[in-house]
């Protein structure tokens, strides 16, 4: 045990360490577990999700000019310089193209890569695929937490991210306290087990007694709650059945956490405590939605007042107080608390190689462009050693997929074998071994007007997008030679072609323009099509 | 693990099952509404092509179009005014084919399936506090110890619910759809119980006896767990549950003492589905049938006080006689009188409005006492909507108001204070935790207002600053919420829109009012079919800062032109103007809404098309009686669908 205790780190990360939170006076005492007889230890691993809605200013992301191994990290990502070598920066992963737009859809496509027809039933999230796999190794199945209090009320299913096998979103949890008691007190406390133990096969019956008479309709809400029953024993059940002397003692150094106020403490509180979980290998699956997609909090320890989905629209907000600055501090922050939650897992050793090694995290948005919400080229960053089979220190540019494919690898890295989920296509590749991908676009002398007759135009180039501040509207496509033309349509235009999704690609654009200044102009694009 | 897709439809529309048939109104469509209504056009993005095929009838998304339609179509907002309205025959043959597909069921009018009702945290909370004669909410006290913002213990062991459908948290659906948190009840009857166990004066209301005894007679024992199932599980008769709780105490109690068992038997009831749901008995009828005395007593006391019922109740159910009709009267009267009502202004009207939000979103948090001020300002005034029979539309405008001295907001002229009245209120609430400080804590008063600055709900501090950004108005943020909180008109965010800029040019022109800026932005025809309604509520209402305070200037020193003209043509030159134009011509959407919010929340779910004749009938039975709040009330429970059950 000695030997183990040292690994407690003494600091934590979190802000304000000292006051001991104020639990619930409930019969909180500290573990006394019985073990029976050891199990051959297998190797954990962990897969975390880190979901921060409202997406981010592409241009502010975005990796330019890097090859696989050679690349140098963007504004928003520059807090991971010292995580380079910890991660795999994606690029061309999609979601569901029908989500596009809608705040609802993109929260849920994040993690089930499809859209549903209904939206109170969502398609079995990866997370959840992946629970229900290895779920059984620990004692709580998996984790879903929240540590942004916004909730929206229109549309409930914007306001999770986890579903599971019949679609129905998981609960989550928004209190790092209660978090803290569920994981390290409740049901480390043999008699809070063995009272509930008792009274729940009492209540057994009691749900026998009720439900003999009640309506099939009922009856169909109300097995939830022996389902729910079944769960508690189940989990209580492991604790009899796994022999786990390295959790005990880990769990012996368990500190209370500090009370959280904002959403930054909450973050941070509840990033520490998916370490802790992590590393008392509690759970092994856990997913944080650290930003609502339609967020209204503000970040005041950051100096920003606005609130965020008003910033994350920041073509129409840009002039702002805080504006496009200060979406851009509040994305750059997120990625550092990403950058802290890696250095924490490597700092927890577990008992091969560290915490870190043995996890997959993937932290990203449902959406790219936050004015847009553009669902290509999401932000995505994969960060671990997944047991192996991540190899980090690389940055990969797909030609175009679907994060079903990504969804897919995240489930085969952790056990579960799959041939196809959402909307994949296949496994991705380029994650346990390099991509050697040929760079995706190159110019081969072909980008040009291809074709004009009257105020019409075609034309083949890499369709851009204006970083202006102050021209935000604005639309580039890049020839052979250097010539940048100029693209300004209306805004139904580019939601209705879905322009934005084709940013980055080659293309082919079919238009009308007008000549200003001499200078061509296309003001209503007709066709794009990403080649 | 099964039966889950059959759950979500609960709830949901009930069709006629003989068709009735659809090539007559398809005719209509055909040729009065696809010009512009196609697939191709879309015009407005709608599209009403698919509405054509009598085969997906059943599918959600082609009911709701077609209550727009009929929505629209009876409303006489479409066809467009510069088109060829629709003869008298055409919008006949529309509306009957609609009523008799989706709002009767084989021609006579009907409730739904009755979903099962999982008790809210909110309702959990109440219960367990009635039960045990215990208090188990934060406290109405200020203390610098106690933060407004504090939850209370239950409050950090349960998990909170997530508003469903119809808006609120008691959704049955809702409910239905997530997992319930058996852990966290276990942890929270515990805890409950041993506050119950600590109380020599609850113990005794239960129990019979103050002092614990070293036995108990078997007959003493089934008597105090009968009383406590009866009341725990309201009323619902099942000898068989009360059997197995009977058992876990004999279990118990061998050679120990009695009171551990009795709380042990105690926590098995509570944790008993009787309790956590709100279980009716079912006779299979596809057609509404009565609920018995003791079903109605709960879906009373849960509608008014969110809570269980009392023992008044519980007598009265018992004996037969709650049905009566001049009984029942009397008892919504007497509920409504209790401290208890407090229950539709903190989480009907809470949730519904959304000011819960002052005290519950960190984001609004300035000061304790501004929290708790600008929250009571609208808590009050909703209650004195109840407690004295008032006119519902004075939530759009009123001579009096609860006025707070922390909100730093003050109604011009001079006010005349009245009486106060929730003196029951803080009698029942207000109490001081042992060993804690009270601060001072001056609440609302009740005053008379001359001016027309202030006056209903939505021009009070709380509402003006949670539709505000944190240090900017935003009226369209204004705009929205009054039409989708008060004239029900449920505004859909668009998908992508232009930018709004400051730096817009009209003709080469610098526009730099909000207006204008606005009129710009929103020219367009897809744009200006919602922000024609959007933005004059929200201009008028610039004149109030983000703090809610009264304003004639921004912050530049440009002066503040809440001056606007409605869809209709009507214009206002102050916010006081635009509530009365408010009042005059939107009365009926603001009067169905209103009915179709509290029907939602007393029957826990959403208003579906077969809900309209009750609806309507609420609201011609307001019409008449001056849009008394107790007519609201009463009308809600008289109608099948609070009273009656269909399986």
């Amino acid at each position: 045990m000695s030997k183990e205790s040292y690994l407690i780190p003494r600091r934590s990360f979190l802000r304000g360490v000292g006051a001991a939170l104020a639990l619930p006076s409930l019969e909180i005492m500290s573990p006394a577990l019985s073990y029976g007889k050891t199990a051959p230890a297998k190797k954990a691993l962990r897969t975390a999700v880190l979901f921060k809605g409202a997406g981010v200013n592409p241009s502010s992301w975005d990796i330019t000019g890097a090859t696989e191994t050679e690349f140098t990290l963007s504004k928003i990502l520059s807090p991971l310089e010292k995580n380079k070598k910890d991660i795999v920066i994606l690029r061309n992963i999609d979601t569901d193209q029908r989500a596009n737009g809608g705040h609802p859809h993109v929260t849920v496509t994040f993690m089930t890569g499809q859209l549903r027809k209904s939206r109170l039933i969502q398609r079995h999230s990866f997370d959840q695929v992946i629970a229900d796999h290895v779920g059984r190794e620990t004692p709580i199945k998996s984790l879903a937490l929240r540590s942004d209090m916004y909730l929206d009320a229109n549309d409930p299913s914007e306001n999770f991210i986890s579903y599971d096998a019949e679609g129905k979103p998981l609960p989550v949890e928004d209190k790092p306290e209660i978090l803290f008691n569920r994981l390290f007190k409740g049901f480390h406390n043999g008699d809070f087990r063995k009272r509930t133990t008792s009274v729940l096969d009492e209540v057994k019956d009691s749900y026998a007694a009720i439900v003999r008479k009640a309506s099939s309709q009922d009856k169909q809400v109300l097995e939830q709650y022996l389902q729910s029953i079944r769960e508690v024993e189940r989990d209580i059940e492991k604790f009899k059945t796994q022999n786990n002397p390295t959790r005990e003692a880990r769990l012996k150094g368990i500190q209370p956490i500090p009370p959280a106020n904002n959403i930054g403490d909450r973050t941070s509180a509840m990033l520490e405590l998916m370490a802790l979980a992590f590393w008392t290998d509690m759970t092994r699956v856990c997913t944080l939605m650290m930003a609502h997609t339609e967020s209204r909090s503000t970040f005041e320890f950051l100096g920003i007042n606005d609130e965020l989905h008003m910033l994350s629209h920041f073509v129409r907000t840009r002039n702002r107080s805080s504006g496009l600055s200060g979406y851009d501090k509040i994305n750059h922050w997120y990625i550092q608390q990403f950058g802290r939650f890696i250095d924490r897992l490597k700092s927890l050793k577990d008992n091969d190689g560290t915490v870190f090694d043995n996890s997959a995290i993937l932290f990203g948005s449902g959406i790219k462009h936050g004015d847009y919400h553009s669902v290509s080229d999401l932000p995505l960053v994969l960060a671990g050693g997944g047991g192996g089979k991540i190899l980090p220190g690389r940055y990969v540019e797909y030609p175009n997929v679907p994060n079903g494919n990504l969804h897919l690898k995240l489930m085969e890295i952790m056990g579960v074998e799959r041939e196809q989920y959402g909307n994949s296509t296949g496994v991705l590749t380029g994650i346990s071994e390099k991509a050697n991908l040929a760079p995706r676009y190159v110019d081969d002398g072909t980008w040009k007007v291809v074709k004009e007759t009257g105020n019409k135009i075609e034309i083949k180039g890499m369709l851009k997008i204006s970083v202006k501040p102050d021209d935000l509207n604005l639309y580039l496509v890049q020839l052979s030679n250097k010539e940048q033309l100029e693209i300004r349509p209306s805004f139904g235009n580019v939601h209705n072609l879905k322009l934005d999704a084709c940013v980055g690609s080659v293309v082919n654009l079919e238009g009308e323009f007008t000549v200003k200044d001499g200078r061509k102009i296309i003001t209503k694009v007709s066709h794009c099509k990403r080649l | 693990m099964r039966g889950f897709t059959h759950i979500i439809l609960i709830g949901g529309f009930c069709f006629n099952t003989a068709a009735v048939d659809i090539q007559p109104v398809a005719k209509i469509l055909d040729s009065r509404c696809l010009d512009c209504h196609d697939a191709e056009t879309r015009k407005g993005g709608i599209n009403l092509t698919k509405l054509l095929a009598a085969d997906n009838l059943n599918e959600p998304k082609t009911a709701a179009l077609w209550e727009k339609v009929d929505q629209v179509v009876r409303a006489g907002e479409m066809p467009p005014k510069k088109k060829k309205p629709l003869t008298a025959p055409e919008k006949t043959q529309l509306a009957k084919w609609y009523e008799l597909t989706y709002v009767l069921k084989n021609g006579k009018e009907h409730i739904g399936q009755t979903a099962l009702r999982r008790l809210s945290r909110y309702e959990l909370i109440n219960t367990l506090e009635d039960l045990l004669y215990i208090s188990l909410k934060r406290p109405y006290v200020f203390s610098p110890e106690v933060p407004a913002l504090l939850p209370s213990t239950l409050e950090t062991i349960l998990p909170a619910d997530a508003p469903g459908e119809s808006g609120f948290h008691n959704d049955a659906e809702q409910l239905a759809g997530s997992k319930p948190p058996i852990l966290e009840y276990a942890q929270a009857f515990e805890y409950a119980l041993r506050k119950f166990a600590q109380s020599p004066e609850a113990r005794n209301k239960v129990f019979g006896f103050k002092e614990e005894p070293k036995t108990l007679a078997e007959n003493a024992a089934k008597k105090i767990l009968q009383r406590f199932t009866r009341r725990a599980w309201r009323g619902y008769p099942n000898e068989e549950n009360e059997l197995v709780v009977w058992k876990t105490y004999q279990k118990q109690q061998k050679n120990k003492d009695p009171v551990p068992a009795l709380l042990h038997a105690m926590k098995t009831a509570l944790l008993s589905p009787a309790f956590i749901y709100r279980m009716e008995t079912i006779k299979d009828q596809g057609t509404p049938y009565d609920i018995s005395d003791y079903e109605l007593a709960s879906r009373l006391s849960y509608f008014l006080w969110a809570s269980m019922p009392d023992e008044e109740l519980f007598t009265l159910a018992q004996n037969g006689q709650l049905q009566e009709k001049s009984v029942l009267s009397a008892q919504i009267e007497r509920l409504l009188n209790s401290p208890k009502r407090l229950s539709l202004a903190e989480d009907f009207a809470g949730q519904w409005l959304g000011f819960s939000e002052i005290v519950s979103n960190r984001v609004f948090y300035r000061n304790q006492n501004w929290n708790r001020g600008v929250y009571d300002e609208v808590l009050f005034f909703f209650d004195e909507l109840i407690r004295s029979d008032r006119s519902i539309l004075e939530i759009i405008d009123s001579d009096w108001i609860y006025q707070s001295n922390y909100t730093g907001v003050r109604a011009g002229g001079s006010n005349t204070s009245l009486p106060s009245r929730y003196e029951d209120i803080f009698k029942w609430r207000r109490q001081r935790p042992e060993g804690i400080r009270e601060r001072f804590y001056d609440p609302p008063r009740l005053i008379k207002i001359k001016n027309d600055q202030r006056g209903g709900i939505i021009t009070s501090v709380g509402i003006l600053r949670t539709t505000s950004a944190p240090e900017k108005t935003n009226p369209i943020r204004r705009g929205v919420w009054m039409l989708d909180k008060i004239i029900g008109r449920k505004m859909h965010a668009p998908e992508n829109v232009p930018a709004l800029s400051k730096s817009q040019k009209v003709d080469g022109k610098r526009l730099v009012d909000l207006a204008d800026i606005l009129k710009a932005h929103t020219s367009k025809a897809i744009c200006t079919s919602c922000h024609k309604h959007i933005d004059p509520i929200g201009l008028g209402l610039e004149s109030y800062d983000p703090y809610g305070k009264w304003r004639t200037s921004y912050k530049n020193k440009r002066p503040i032109k809440a001056f606007g003209q409605f869809p209709n043509g009507d214009q206002f030159q102050t916010p006081g103007q635009m509530k009365q134009i408010l009042i005059n011509e939107y009365q009926k959407p603001i009067v169905k809404n209103m009915v179709e919010r509290m029907l939602s929340y007393a029957i826990g779910r959403k208003i579906n098309p077969h809900d309209r004749p009750v609806v309507e009938r609420i609201c011609a039975a307001l019409e008449e009686n001056e849009f008394r709040m107790n007519t609201l009330i009463q009308g809600i429970i008289s109608s099948p669908q609070f009273k009656n059950r269909q399986d």
